[in-house]
């Protein structure tokens, strides 16, 4: 702490910090370190290296929770790839989520292999994605399957003809096995075990489904080379705030040797912030044995290190990001009387045991509890002997619309009713009629508001 | 209208042809289909598409199209029509010279409602070729009109349209049309110009064979809109070319792994072959690199001995890939000779055949076939000196819809392009008419389930066509189940095909060990006869594999699997170990047991294991309520419920030490800072979690405490686990 740092280093090493702690970090333009994945890491290298070096078709499938780096890992490894065959293949990503059926990821596959041919021949004259979903599928096998049997071409001919190996990773491939055919697996999968001298293909799956092998169709599960890589959460509180301290930490070798000691004084602070009693360390560990996430942690230490005083490396308190309940959070925006005819229909749903209300009995129960708060209030003021005061009156229409209000907000929410397996909603009576479910309970609503007097007097039942 | 105005009109409802019932449930208007209305009086038919005279109160009736029937909200039925403009209604300034005949006629883009009673009857409208060819007389001169061009009913008039063409591709596209067409385009927006001229260019498929496809215009304009709105609209054209000509260079050398940062589209499509990917930097590689396996950075040290074992593994390796290419099928001598007899005598009679082969996935039916097929080319070859026979392959698997099936065959027969409607038709007419010179085809259709449509009419075609007198059509169809064809054909139907059934079998552990063995034989040859796997171990993996399932790429992946552990173990043995062996390493009844065991452990235990302290309670409270209550699914509300009440019951006394280390409150851990203690901090994504992992199933449902939850493990399975963890001891040990 001697030695005082110009100030743009100190910048410069926050950006760095930060960076690792932003999204981009699994989109595969740069190598992040991980921990704890090497042995992994090493796997999917090999057996892409088979697949480029030897015309090994493998599929492999990546299971983990989120946030387990299974992206990242496969990302580094391609990175690795890339820089030892530089040119020498092709990835092909698809994602269950952005693509979501077969026939829009056949097209997206034929979109990036037009790209990539266009990146590596400028051909601008053919293309694999067609007008029809058909053919570009056509094209598209045409080029990938070398097992078919066709007249003409000589089988048994070893030719050296050799083309471009292509590696697929299906992010969310769990999406894909929800189509009975699973026609997009079953080519993969085929292609890769059919790959030949001519061909090579690679299938990297990524999924959070442990059970995912067991919903493949029996013919893509024959397919598949049945090889499952398991990322798992750390399993012990040390390991975990190994991955955190990976995951701040700064790789000394990316600064030029005048930032050198600064990186590396960061670096250790953050050892012995990790290792010791302070609010980093509280926070992790309190991550640890509830959602034990490294991409809420991110999030949380974002703000955290952004407002961090880089000549000491203290930071402030942590701020806690409340990932609770939607529900709670509206409850709290709620005029009173929005919140009284909450409890109310909360009171009648627990009094008889129902689990859908509406308005009438939510409102029978309002105005009964409303008349006799102003029953005992007028009678105390009459035995103070002052005069009798008008029940405070909300009209039906008033108390209708709050309800609409919390149909809106979402507190009460229409059920569903299934007819054949198909959700209808099949409903023709008034507004006032229909049922609905309630989001929070009577109990909640008073724990919540327990420092409110009239709240607690409310849910008093 | 009423529906008392639908008086003297009856009107029926179509279903629509190919919608499929789930989704004419979700809209409502998808449900209506067609209507089609019908006037008692004389018989006069309405349905959407058609045009009608529709009277106009004073002077000739107009024109109108049918744009839609549909069950109306203020009215009964709505009938809403687009109009045409009539000849004598425009402006003779401003009509194009081409366009002034009595009949012609402009459709407008204004919709409008019309009662039924105004209906005056039918009308024809045709395309300038079709009504060229139309004699008028006084029966149809009032009710044929000519449509080449459109407009917005007041000056303006779009480019020479096909008539034809709109009409054929539906009521809906014409609207669509019609509404971006008759609008004059405005000054100095070259999108819009485009737009009015695409349609000279009709991007129809029927049209584009002559002329590859022009997609493009519109679509490239889009790309160039974006950095050149400042230019002119007229120089688009050259500008282009230029683009296209612009070295590919600066393209390459854009750093970039993603390709979804740029992409061609638009810069394509005209020509219809398929692209062929680059070989050469491959084989380049490939010389580079003569030794391979010696020349790897990762095997340096790794120097003649060990780098012998290295190789025969890979050979190994290669030889047990099913991809590998194999001279023979050991173990289906009698399947592929019945294959082979069969199809020899339908190829040498002419005739048609339909030979249907079964069995579960993995037992060699498409392989057997295969080398079947390339058999019969060699022999008939040599015998006749000439080609026997043509050969095609499908895979119902491959083809994205069932009637793609037709397309292929018919592109095989004829080398056209056509859609699959068409060659339905072509191939029908093909199969019925005799030609001593066709060559009998034989067809391989692969996963035939999977080409089975809603009324069976692809496999029954493809089953019928065979016992056409002169089709010399041979199927070899290939399914999963025995009784595919009885299950989906009427019984008539199909004991009338006359199908010749070679059922596969499930391998037998036996010939299991005797087909990897068999593509072994060489390289033990070349290894001076030293086992590259060991016989105990081949039979264990065959073993293992015969007893679930008989599918021989299991095995083989199974073995391939042993060779590559054992090549780590072999790998990871200190230098001195590996220099004894000699390079002699075989792969053992352990290294087999390792990979089934990884083939078929689930990932399921460890992931249970791997769970946070929140997580595992989630479990745990489901299962002691389960306990409680008997029902197998439970509303969230009730498990959150039940988290609560244990986290202020049980002691968790391992958890409290272990927090204290950390000078952390067990409460204030779990819920966070706030105090109300109603949920466990991040509560719904421990939830959401576990759903997505497949451990429980939550139900999609917007109120959190409703949704109900099931298990999807089974619960020894999880109690196994959990009772392992020293934090969930207490809770475990009360269940
Ligand atoms: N073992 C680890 N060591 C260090 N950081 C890790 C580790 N695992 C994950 N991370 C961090 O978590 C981030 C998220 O990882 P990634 O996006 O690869 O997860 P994922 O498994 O693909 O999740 P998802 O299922 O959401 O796609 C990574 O960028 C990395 O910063
Ligand atoms: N008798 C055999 N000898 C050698 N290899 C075999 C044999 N039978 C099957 N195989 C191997 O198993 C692989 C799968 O066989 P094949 O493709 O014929 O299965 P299939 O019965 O068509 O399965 P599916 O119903 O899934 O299409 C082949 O590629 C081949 O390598
Ligand atoms: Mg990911
Ligand atoms: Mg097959």
């Amino acid at each position: 702490m001697t030695v005082s740092e110009p100030e743009q280093n100190l910048e410069l090493l926050r950006q760095r910090v930060l960076a690792n702690l932003s999204n981009r970090t699994s989109s595969g333009l740069v190598k992040v370190r991980l921990n704890n994945l090497e042995m992994e890491q090493v796997q999917i290298y090999k057996m892409l290296e088979n697949t480029i070096k030897f015309n090994e078709g493998k599929s492999c499938l990546v299971i983990g929770p989120r946030g387990s780096g299974k992206t990242t890992m496969v990302n580094n490894a391609l990175l690795d790839l890339q820089e030892r065959f530089p040119n020498m293949f092709y990835v092909i990503r698809i994602s269950g989520f952005y693509q979501s059926d077969d026939k829009s990821a056949i097209k997206e596959i034929a979109r990036q292999l037009d790209w990539h041919l266009l990146r590596h021949s400028g051909n601008w004259s053919v293309s694999f994605e067609r007008f029809s979903a058909n053919d570009t599928m056509n094209s598209v096998m045409s080029v990938l399957d070398g097992s078919q049997l066709m007249e003409g071409k000589d089988q048994n001919g070893d030719d050296d003809e050799m083309q471009m190996p292509i590696i697929f990773v299906i992010d969310e491939l769990d999406k894909y096995t929800n189509d009975a055919k699973q026609t997009l697996l079953y080519n993969l999968f085929d292609v890769a075990q059919s790959s030949s001298n001519s061909h090579a293909v690679a299938v990297i799956g990524l999924t959070t489904v442990t059970g995912v092998r067991e919903q493949l169709e029996k013919r893509v599960k024959s397919r598949f080379s049945q090889k499952v890589i398991q990322l798992t959460k750390p399993r012990q509180l040390a390991e975990f705030c190994d991955s955190v301290y990976c995951m701040i930490s700064v790789d000394p070798d990316d600064f030029e040797p005048s930032m050198l000691e600064l990186a590396q004084r960061y670096n250790s602070h953050m050892k012995t912030l990790l290792g010791g009693a302070s609010e980093l360390r509280k926070l992790v560990v309190r991550n640890f044995y509830t959602v034990k996430d490294l991409n809420i942690l991110k999030s949380q230490l974002t703000p955290y290190i952004a407002k961090m005083d880089m000549t000491t490396f203290s930071g402030g308190p942590i701020p806690l990001v409340n990932t609770n309940n939607r529900s709670f959070q509206i409850l709290a925006s709620l005029s009173e009387l929005e919140l009284k005819l909450v409890i109310c229909a909360g009171r009648q749903l627990l009094k008889n045991s129902m689990d859908q209300v509406n308005f009438n009995i939510a409102y029978e129960e309002f105005e009964r509890i409303s008349s006799s708060q102003t029953n005992t209030l007028n009678s105390q003021l009459q035995t103070m002997g002052r005069v009798k005061l008008d029940s405070a009156h909300h009209s039906r229409d008033l108390m209708l619309a709050c309800w609409e209000r919390l149909i809106y907000y979402g507190l009460l929410v229409e059920p569903i009713r299934q007819i054949n397996g198909i959700n209808s909603s099949f409903y023709t009576g008034g507004e006032s009629n229909k049922m609905f479910h309630l989001d929070v309970t009577v109990e909640d609503v008073a724990r919540l508001f327990r420092h409110t007097d009239w709240v607690t007097k409310w849910c008093r039942i | 209208m009423s529906q008392k105005s639908l008086q003297g009109w009856t009107f029926e409802l179509k279903e629509p042809e190919n919608g499929t019932p789930r989704r004419s449930r979700r809209s409502a208007a998808a449900a209506v289909g067609q209507i089609r209305l019908t006037r008692d009086a004389d018989r006069l038919e309405l349905k959407k598409g058609d045009t009608v005279l529709v009277s106009s109160g004073t002077g000739p009736p107009d024109v109108a199209l049918i744009r839609d029937i549909d069950f109306g909200t203020d009215t009964f039925l709505d009938v809403r029509v687009l109009w045409f403009m009539r000849r004598s209604e425009a402006d003779d300034g401003v009509l194009p010279q081409d366009s002034r005949l009595e009949n012609d006629v402009f459709l407008t883009p204004i919709a409008e409602k019309i009662r039924l009673d105004d209906i005056v009857g039918p009308c024809t409208v045709l395309s300038a070729s079709q009504f060229a060819a139309v004699r008028l007389d006084s029966s149809n001169r009032g009710s044929t009109f000519r449509c080449q061009r459109f407009s917005d009913r007041d000056s303006y008039f779009s480019d020479l349209v096909d008539w034809d063409d709109y009409v054929s591709r539906g009521t809906e596209y014409v609207y669509q049309q019609v509404k971006e067409l008759a609008i004059p385009p405005r000054q100095g927006s070259p999108r819009k110009k485009k737009r009015t001229d695409t349609p000279t260019r009709p991007k129809t498929p029927k049209m584009r064979s002559p002329e590859p496809m022009v997609l493009s215009d519109s679509e490239e304009l889009d790309l160039e809109d974006l950095d050149s709105a400042y230019e002119s609209p007229l120089e688009e054209r050259p500008r282009r070319r230029e683009r296209k000509r612009k070295p590919r260079a600066a393209q390459k050398s854009a750093k970039s792994s993603s390709p979804s940062k740029s992409t061609p589209r638009g810069l394509r499509k005209v020509n219809n072959s398929v692209p062929v990917l680059p070989t050469v930097i491959r084989q380049k590689f490939f010389e580079d690199d003569n030794e391979l396996v010696i020349d790897d950075d990762d095997l340096q040290e790794v120097v003649d001995t060990d780098g012998k074992v290295v190789k025969t593994f890979r050979k190994a390796k290669e030889k047990l890939l099913p991809s590998a290419k194999l001279q023979t099928l050991p173990c289906r001598d009698q399947e592929s000779a019945q294959l082979y007899s069969s199809l020899l005598d339908a190829i040498l009679s002419q005739l048609g055949r339909c030979i249907y082969v079964s069995g579960t996935p993995g037992v060699g039916k498409t392989a057997t076939i295969r080398e079947v097929i390339k058999q019969l080319f060699v022999n008939l070859a040599n015998d006749n000196d000439k080609k026997m026979f043509n050969y095609l392959e499908i895979n119902g698997l491959k083809l994205m819809s069932p009637p793609a099936a037709y397309e292929a065959l018919y592109h095989k027969i004829s080398g056209d392009n056509v859609k699959a409607g068409a060659a339905l038709d072509l191939l029908e007419r093909h199969f019925e008419t005799k030609d001593e010179t066709r060559l009998p085809l034989v067809v391989l259709l692969d996963e035939m389930d999977q080409i089975v449509t809603k009324n069976q009419t692809v496999m029954y075609n493809f089953f019928n066509w065979p016992t056409y007198e002169n089709s010399k059509l041979i199927v070899v169809a290939v399914a999963n189940t025995m009784d595919l064809p009885e299950r989906l054909l009427t019984n008539k139907i199909s004991s009338r095909l006359g199908l010749t059934r070679i059922q596969f079998p499930g391998y037998t552990y036996a010939q299991l060990s005797e087909i990897i063995k068999h593509r072994l034989e060489k390289i033990e040859r070349a290894n001076e006869n030293k086992l590259v796997i060991s016989k105990d171990a081949i039979e264990f993996a065959s073993r293992k594999v015969a007893s679930v399932s008989g599918d021989a790429r299991r095995s083989l992946v199974i073995c391939v699997r042993a060779l590559e552990i054992a090549e780590m173990e072999f790998l990871s043995k200190p230098q001195q170990e590996r220099d004894e062996l000699q390079g002699r390493y075989t792969v053992g009844i352990m290294h087999v047991m390792k990979a089934v065991n990884e083939t078929t452990s689930t990932p399921v235990a460890n992931y249970l294991n791997s769970l946070s302290f929140a997580a595992k309670m989630v479990l745990v409270a489901f299962l002691l309520r389960r306990k409680r209550t008997g029902s197998a699914e439970l509303p969230l509300g009730e498990i959150i419920d039940e988290m609560n009440n244990q986290f202020g019951m049980v002691l968790f006394s391992e958890l409290k030490r272990q927090l204290s280390h950390e000078q952390l409150e067990m409460l204030e851990v779990l819920y966070g800072d706030e105090n109300s203690r109603l949920r466990v901090d991040g509560l719904g994504y421990i939830v959401r979690e576990l759903d997505e992992s497949g451990v429980i199933a939550q139900q999609q449902l917007r109120a959190e405490r409703l949704r109900l939850v099931r298990l999807n493990v089974n619960e020894d399975e999880i109690i196994g686990c959990l009772k392992r963890d020293a934090l969930m001891a207490d809770l475990i040990a009360t269940m």
